[in-house]
């Protein structure tokens, strides 16, 4: 990003109008509504299906728990296109219920919203669900010696208790929306990250792009500190080592059917119908699978265990450091390493290339350009607030009095490290590197920029056929992205149960 | 016998020693560039290493990298990029008989730093119940009064979409661009969403009367697996504008060596067998491009629509001017 910024400032040219205040007003309405809409709806989605998933037992429960997840293994344009296939002209619907005249036109601004939260909302679900797991018996307790309702009892004090994680789940939702560009630019919604693109690559004006990458920051900050005023007024500690985790509760007759049927209409949207599209491009393409797309498979599997890790490392040190050596510096840093997620992949990608770019030319031979370091390096400053959300609420969650106990008994730090923090993070740690896992899988236009050659990942092939417009084509390859990312999720999800968190 | 083992030892070693490769920087992403770089592999034992991205950053990726550029070779699927690489000095002459004889000399560049390898031609897609092809003319044609509301195409950043507005302000002008771009967003039916699939789509379903897009999304269309895209291609019928005058715009793909290529001669060769029949008809057959090489013919869907009059303006005035289209359509309020 620094590269990126001493760049602009050296070739950039401040003096022009050639990005008027008009278009710039225009880019921050689109993205304003677009990305308030997401909020709510990533918000109401990601709350019932976590608070649902966490807290009761229903028909279906274990089933759901894994479908609210997946949704998040499609790149956001790819459930774009297969909506788009469904609900288009001639398309699946209308095919479906054997009448042409079937169709609704989801490529504008309303659309856009419906996919982002669609495909964003297992953020909230992901980061809240081990919120409202953890809540302690005591909290229990004292609703009941209160004799509140449920209902009151959950907007009162659970959803309350669970907020900061449902806020750093639509954060992140916000932020990925922010830097999407192939999605609102199919949709024809002009946000910012359209403008940076328009002005930088279609229209070759770096300062126009300049422009409107400092706007879309200014506008980043104001979420960013709006989100640490509300979290100040909401902070709370309940400690993961109390004494009795409280059990779900078992919902039976209507309840029951009620919560399966919320669940599987929530699934249906984000999940199925999405999935049946591909599924039946998967069929039309059948005679003429691409089995390569397995090459392809094992270079995003490579790249993304060993980045995610390096990244959930250097997370857990960044918290670390912060709980333990308190300092401006840190603080700094660790709130400017969280605007990478919202700036849009192909700068940061450019950015980095122009940084090992000088690098190699200082040293006066190739290191960097075009390694996988730099691929990861990429992932980690964009992905970077993925990862330390989930650490940060896991480290929030541990009491100051362990800190103090643990320093009591003299161990090492860094048999601190391994035998106190890292056991009671564990959840966290894990839902922090599935959503790294994830994210990276899907993640285009850096490592278009950076990979080295011949090293294509299933999001560039995804990539390729879409943009050849042959959809069916993309049907295979999105499959099997996402049934890489279902194991994952059940890997992690077996841990979760066997060791009760 | 000594003595050709010793000799097929010598090749051996040398083909070893001369670690043959050619490194590809390509915007083309299709399936068709990818069984024609293993069959140059096969043929030639040079191993053809390829990166793709789009082309605004390969270009940038170009300029970047400067000197320590690891390509030898840059493919763009639009003139205009190519041109910005050549303009940035990030492509180098290349002398080369094959080229000048497989190529047209309207689609190489005069100081031979792009050679174009496909062609696509801007056209009018139509709705036949909707419109009568009598009031089809020229690219201005559709700007008349009497289409309003209903003509669509795809945004003006589309590579294809600034190529066109650059091959009128060539052959008509800045001022008259500037009205093409005006009356052309006055007739829109919607602003500007969606792929080309989309806009054939639209015109099929009644959206919109009228879209201009690129023929090569219609030959895929028209041979793809999906029956229903294949009856939405079949209902609307195509119209090649500006035959009576300057003649229907037409975009490349096309190849240039790098600045500073370390396997140049490779380079060329890649670039040579691309131009050659074989590789021509894979690019036709596979793709539904129009070929190059003049004696390769295009695939029958393409060749169905018939032959029509290109525009033969030089690609170099196109690229020249790009930035100048860029400005016109922001000025003409083309989203």
């Amino acid at each position: 990003m620094l590269a990126l910024l001493i760049y602009f400032v050296l070739e950039g040219n401040f003096n022009n109008d050639f990005i008027k205040t008009k278009v710039l007003l225009e880019y921050t309405s689109n993205t304003s509504f677009l990305i308030v809409g997401t909020f709510i709806f990533v918000v109401i989605l990601g709350t019932i299906t976590s608070y649902l998933s966490a807290r009761f037992e229903y028909f279906g429960d274990k089933f759901f728990t894994i479908c609210f997840i997946l949704p998040l293994a499609y790149p956001a344009y790819i459930l774009g296109y297969a909506y788009v296939g469904f609900f288009e002209y001639r398309g699946i619907l209308s095919e479906i219920v054997a009448n042409n005249s079937i169709r609704y036109d989801i490529l504008n601004v309303y659309g856009a919203i419906f996919v982002f939260s669609i495909a964003m909302f297992p953020y909230v679900y992901i980061l809240a669900r081990v919120s409202f797991a953890s809540i302690s018996s005591t909290v229990f307790e004292l609703v009941s010696l209160q004799q509140m309702n449920p209902i009151k009892a959950f907007f009162k004090v659970y959803f309350p208790l669970a907020y900061p994680a449902i806020f750093a789940g639509s954060i992140l939702a916000i932020m990925e929306t922010l830097s999407d560009y192939g999605t609102v630019l199919y949709f024809g919604v002009e946000t910012f990250s359209f403008g940076i693109f328009k002005s930088w690559f279609g229209y070759g004006d770096l300062a126009g792009a300049i422009n409107v990458a400092i706007v879309l920051l200014i506008f980043v900050f104001g979420i960013l500190w709006t989100e640490s005023i509300i979290r100040k007024k909401y902070r709370f500690v309940s400690s993961t080592h109390s004494a009795k985790k409280v059990s779900k509760i078992r919902l039976k007759g209507k309840y029951n059917i009620f919560a399966f049927l919320i669940s599987f209409v929530i699934a249906s949207i984000s999940l199925f119908i999405p999935t049946s599209v591909l599924i039946y491009w998967f069929i039309l393409d059948f005679n003429t699978l691409d089995f390569t797309t397995f090459g392809y498979l094992l270079n995003t599997l490579q790249l993304n265990i060993i980045s995610s890790a390096v990244i959930i490392s250097l997370s857990f040190i960044v918290i670390y450091m912060l709980r333990f050596y308190p300092s401006n510096i840190a603080n700094i840093t660790h709130k400017i390493s969280i605007l990478g997620y919202s700036i849009p992949g192909a700068v940061v990608g450019v950015g980095l290339l122009i940084f090992s770019s000088f690098l190699d030319k200082s040293l006066g031979f190739i290191l960097f350009s075009g390694t996988f370091f730099m691929l990861i390096f990429a992932y980690a400053t964009r992905y970077f607030a993925s990862s330390i959300g989930s650490i940060e609420n896991g480290f929030s969650k541990i009491d100051s009095s362990i800190d103090d106990a643990s320093k009591i008994f003299g161990k090492s730090e860094l048999q601190n490290i391994f035998k106190v923090y890292l056991p009671l993070m564990r959840p966290y740690i894990l839902s922090g590197f599935l959503i790294l896992y994830i994210d990276i899988a899907k993640e285009l236009p850096a490592t278009l920029i950076l990979r080295p050659f011949n090293y294509d990942t299933l999001a560039i092939r995804i990539y390729e056929l879409a943009s050849n417009e042959m959809l069916y084509k993309v049907g295979f390859p999105s499959l099997v992205l996402i049934i890489t990312t279902a194991i994952a999720v059940m890997l992690l999800n077996s841990k979760f149960v066997r060791r009760k968190i | 016998m000594v003595k050709k083992l010793t000799l097929s030892a010598i090749l051996l070693a040398s083909s070893l020693f001369a670690a043959s490769e050619v490194n590809v920087y390509s915007h083309r992403h299709y399936d068709s560039d990818k069984i024609l770089f293993k069959k140059f592999e096969e043929n030639t034992g040079i191993k053809v290493n390829v990166v793709t991205a789009k082309a605004e950053e390969l270009v940038s990726k170009l300029a970047i990298e400067g000197e320590n550029t690891p390509a030898d070779i840059l493919i763009t699927a639009d003139i205009g990029n190519l041109y910005e690489a050549k303009t940035r000095n990030l492509l180098q002459s290349i002398e080369s008989k094959t080229l000048q004889e497989n190529i047209p000399s309207h689609l190489r560049d005069d100081q031979n730093q792009w050679f174009a390898l496909t062609k696509r031609a801007r056209i009018f897609v139509y709705n036949p119940s909707k419109i009568d092809e009598k009031n089809l003319g020229d690219y201005f044609s559709i700007t008349k009064p009497e289409f309003k509301g209903k003509i669509i195409t795809r945004s003006s950043t589309n590579a294809y979409n600034k190529s066109l507005l650059a091959s009128i302000i060539a052959n008509h002008g800045e001022e008259k661009a500037l009205e093409f771009t005006k009356g052309l967003v006055d007739n829109f039916a919607y602003n500007p969403k969606g792929g080309d699939r989309d806009q054939i789509r639209a015109v099929a379903a009644g959206d919109a009367d009228l879209a201009i897009v690129n023929t090569y999304y219609l030959g895929v269309m028209l041979n793809g697996k999906d029956k229903k895209d294949l009856e939405i291609a079949k209902s609307v019928k195509i119209f090649f504008p500006a035959q009576e005058t300057t003649g229907t715009h037409i975009n490349i793909s096309g190849a240039g060596v790098t600045n500073f290529a370390k396997n140049k001669e490779n380079a060329v060769k890649l670039i040579e067998f691309l131009s050659s029949e074989e590789a021509q008809a894979t690019f036709a057959e596979g793709n539904h491009e129009y070929p190059v090489n003049a004696k390769v013919k295009p695939s029958s869907t393409v060749s169905s629509w018939g032959t029509f009059k290109e525009d033969n303006i030089s690609l170099n005035e196109i690229g020249k001017n790009t930035k100048k289209a860029v400005e016109i359509a922001t000025e003409g309020n083309w989203k």
